[in-house]
């Protein structure tokens, strides 16, 4: 019989005066199996990720109430070194789990403190890395690493203190096709190892083949998915209509050409020439590092060619992949006067403003828009700019902290919206999504026009991906 | 400017010295710079701050940071620009400002003293400074110091795009406007920060204090060429 290695019963979660988050909750994770549990944003699973490691009580001082049995012992029972060599978690942001930038010193100090013996922590750390093939970027900065590697990194920082659990939190938020590949790579190797992983994640297409059970999350409580059923995502049986697009039209707004730029030595961008019409949506594809967001800044004018010209009809406004860096202030009526301050008519842009964002679905202008969700933050941002004349919305990697349907939502909505569009992805599983956006390809600092594979292109089956959602 | 600053102050990974060589390297520097070089004899300082500066360069060089340096190295412009600015206001004005060479020698005194600091930064760990602060019996100071240098480079990539944003947004330079969504960003970043700490705890760093035989070289050399050119004939 296959071992418990967790036991949620009844479990009850809130933050300080806030309502309670987790309600009712029951979950079981056995030793050797990889799970998948899913759900919309702010449903409330980094709060369980946090229950359970007692991260929500200890930091946040939230109220629990049922029983967190981990490997057979209640939570409250461990101290929180027992605990580490029990449960270990890899964050959203794999960087914050770096107390030291030397990937091997960060390693080798928190090796020597589980295992007390310096032989033993070189032993351990030479074993793992082995295992997730990171030896070549021990010497390294974490921060000279790419996305995938540093995923890897922490993963065997995870692994040293050979734990029954390893809870990810989002492991693909940012990582490119790349990184998704290394990750996935290195999963199997967990799987190989007997540890049990959970993996919280709403971008799950690429996991499918990897999970043994997927729990969804629904009103503070999990529901059994059939993995059966996720990976039916492709048969296409069921599509809808998709919104009206605003239909592009012969008007040029950018205009690039031969256009060359390096920050150093290397070129970052070689020879690049593109046109983009009034009402264009342009998706620009490329793994990261390649120059998507040096090129979008290009575009809007804070960067100058080294060679070459970029000439703009029109304005252009940058909405950064920290969505949330984008907005100053405390309310969405205060963002549209500020952003209205600027334009020939402040009074005029901001009563149109008022009606723009309406249209648009953002009726109460007293919210803070730090506190909406990543997919609304993208489209305040998108509407905001609309109402103070900006006709060239550059968005970088907006798909990135999204579900699928939050991110059919946004794709559609940008083509509604007048003017033109361009946003860079970095993963291919975004591809199917992108009704009536022209692709492009950006690798080894050229771009091209891109035409993926048939089996990139196959459409998302929209019935099961509600389905999936729905409560 | 900013990414070349942090440069600055991120090591080189690699060298295998002791910590004793990586302290007494740029502290002998220092020290010499502020009490060996000869103020009266304007030629014999500047002998003393050319060799000074050639060894500086040569130790760069060995750590592999003299491109990274140099283009940092441009901040130090700074400097000079505020000395020359001074001598003129001075002359508008009709003070006696001060003698030109004798400027040159604190401006450079100046520069090199800010190449011994590049270089403890470059070659001393965080670790290791953290180590450090520890035996001085400053725990939380070493905590501190470690986090925040550790994480340095993805709160000032944050900060960098902010400020892209926000001058895209308003049209110029709205520095005040970044503040907001940067305090929000460096909470959330600290907040996940503090939750890593919380899981993987502080571990005390793997020190190297055994001297070898290139720590021997390295130390003996410099203080026979410091002790030379102390003694120079004024």
């Amino acid at each position: 019989m296959v071992k418990r290695v967790l036991e949620v019963r009844d479990l009850w979660f809130r933050y300080p005066n806030s309502g309670w988050i987790l309600k009712l909750l029951n979950l079981d994770v056995y030793e050797g199996e990889t799970l998948l549990i899913i759900g919309k944003s702010g449903c409330g699973k980094t709060t369980l990720i946090r229950a359970l490691t007692g991260v929500g009580t200890s930091i946040y001082g939230g109220e629990v109430r049922g029983r967190i049995i981990v490997d057979g012992r209640e939570l409250e029972s461990y101290s929180i070194e027992e605990l580490r060599r029990v449960i270990q978690i890899v964050n959203q942001d794999p960087r914050t789990h770096f107390i030291y930038p030397n990937v091997y010193d960060d390693l080798y100090a928190y090796a020597l403190q589980i295992h007390r013996d310096k032989e033993r922590a070189r032993e351990v750390i030479d074993e793992i890395s082995e295992s997730l093939r990171i030896k070549h970027i021990l010497n390294k900065l974490y921060f000279e690493i790419s996305g995938g590697e540093l995923r890897r990194v922490v993963i065997a920082k995870a692994m040293l203190t050979k734990p029954k659990i390893i809870l990810f939190d989002e492991p693909f938020m940012w990582l490119d096709d790349v990184g998704v590949k290394d990750f996935l790579d290195a999963l199997a190797k967990l799987k190989n190892s007997g540890v049990a992983v959970v993996i919280f994640e709403h971008r799950f297409i690429p996991l499918v083949n990897y999970i043994s059970r997927a729990l969804k999350f629904t009103n503070g409580l999990l529901k059994h998915v059939p993995v059966e059923t996720l990976k039916k995502m492709y048969s296409a049986s069921s599509h809808r209509e998709a919104p009206a697009m605003h239909t592009p039209s012969n008007r040029r707004v950018v205009d690039i050409n031969g256009l060359w730029f390096s920050y150093n030595v290397a070129p970052v961008l070689k020879n690049i020439s593109m046109h983009v019409n009034d009402g264009d949506s342009i998706a620009i594809y490329g793994v990261n590092g390649s120059g998507k967001s040096t090129l979008l800044k290009i575009m809007a004018g804070y960067l100058k060619p080294q060679k070459g010209y970029v000439k703009r009809f029109g304005r252009a406004i940058y909405i950064p992949q920290l969505v949330t860096l984008f907005f100053t202030e405390e309310s969405i009526e205060l963002e549209l006067s500020g952003i209205c301050r600027g334009s020939k008519s402040p009074k005029d842009c901001h009563s149109m403003g008022r009606s723009i964002l309406k249209n648009y679905g953002f009726d109460d202008l007293t919210l803070t828009p730090f506190n909406l969700s990543w997919g609304q933050q993208e489209k305040l941002a998108v509407a905001l700019a609309l109402a103070a004349g900006f006709n060239i919305f550059l968005l970088d990697e907006p798909f990135s902290g999204l579900t699928y349907i939050d991110r059919i939502a946004l794709a559609e909505y940008l083509t509604t919206i007048p003017g033109a569009k361009i946003v860079t992805i970095s993963s291919n599983d975004s591809i199917p999504l992108l009704k009536g956006f022209k692709l492009y390809r950006l690798s080894g600092g050229t771009l091209e026009e891109y035409r993926p594979t048939t089996e990139v292109q196959q459409d998302l089956d929209y019935g099961t991906l509600t389905l999936i959602y729905s409560d | 400017m900013l990414k070349e600053l942090a440069y600055i102050f991120m090591y080189r990974t690699g060298l295998r010295l002791s910590l004793v060589t990586k302290l007494y390297i740029p502290i002998a520097f220092m020290m010499f710079l502020i009490l060996g070089i000869n103020s009266k004899n304007t030629l014999l300082a500047a002998v003393q701050l050319a060799a000074i500066l050639a060894l500086e360069l040569a130790i760069l060089t060995y750590i592999g940071s003299l491109r990274r340096i140099a283009a940092a190295i441009a901040l130090i412009t700074i400097f000079i620009g505020v000395g020359l600015a001074v001598r003129v206001i001075s002359m508008i004005l009709g003070y006696e400002p001060v003698a030109l060479e004798d400027m040159a020698v604190s401006t450079l005194r100046v520069v090199e003293f800010f190449l011994a600091v590049a270089i403890a930064f470059q070659w001393i760990r965080v670790s290791e400074y953290g180590w450090i602060f520890r035996r001085m019996g400053l725990k939380n100071v070493a905590t501190l110091f470690v986090i925040t240098l550790t994480q340095l480079s993805p709160i000032l990539i944050a900060y960098s795009e902010a400020l892209t944003t926000i001058r895209l947004k308003y049209g110029g330079r709205v520095l005040r406007k970044t503040v907001k969504p940067l305090v929000i960003y460096s909470f959330n970043y600290g907040r996940d920060v503090a939750e890593a700490v919380y899981m993987y705890g502080i571990p005390e760093p793997n020190i190297e204090m055994m001297i070898g035989r290139n720590d021997m070289v390295m130390m003996l050399g410099l203080t026979v060429v410091l002790a030379g050119l102390g003694i120079l004939p004024g």
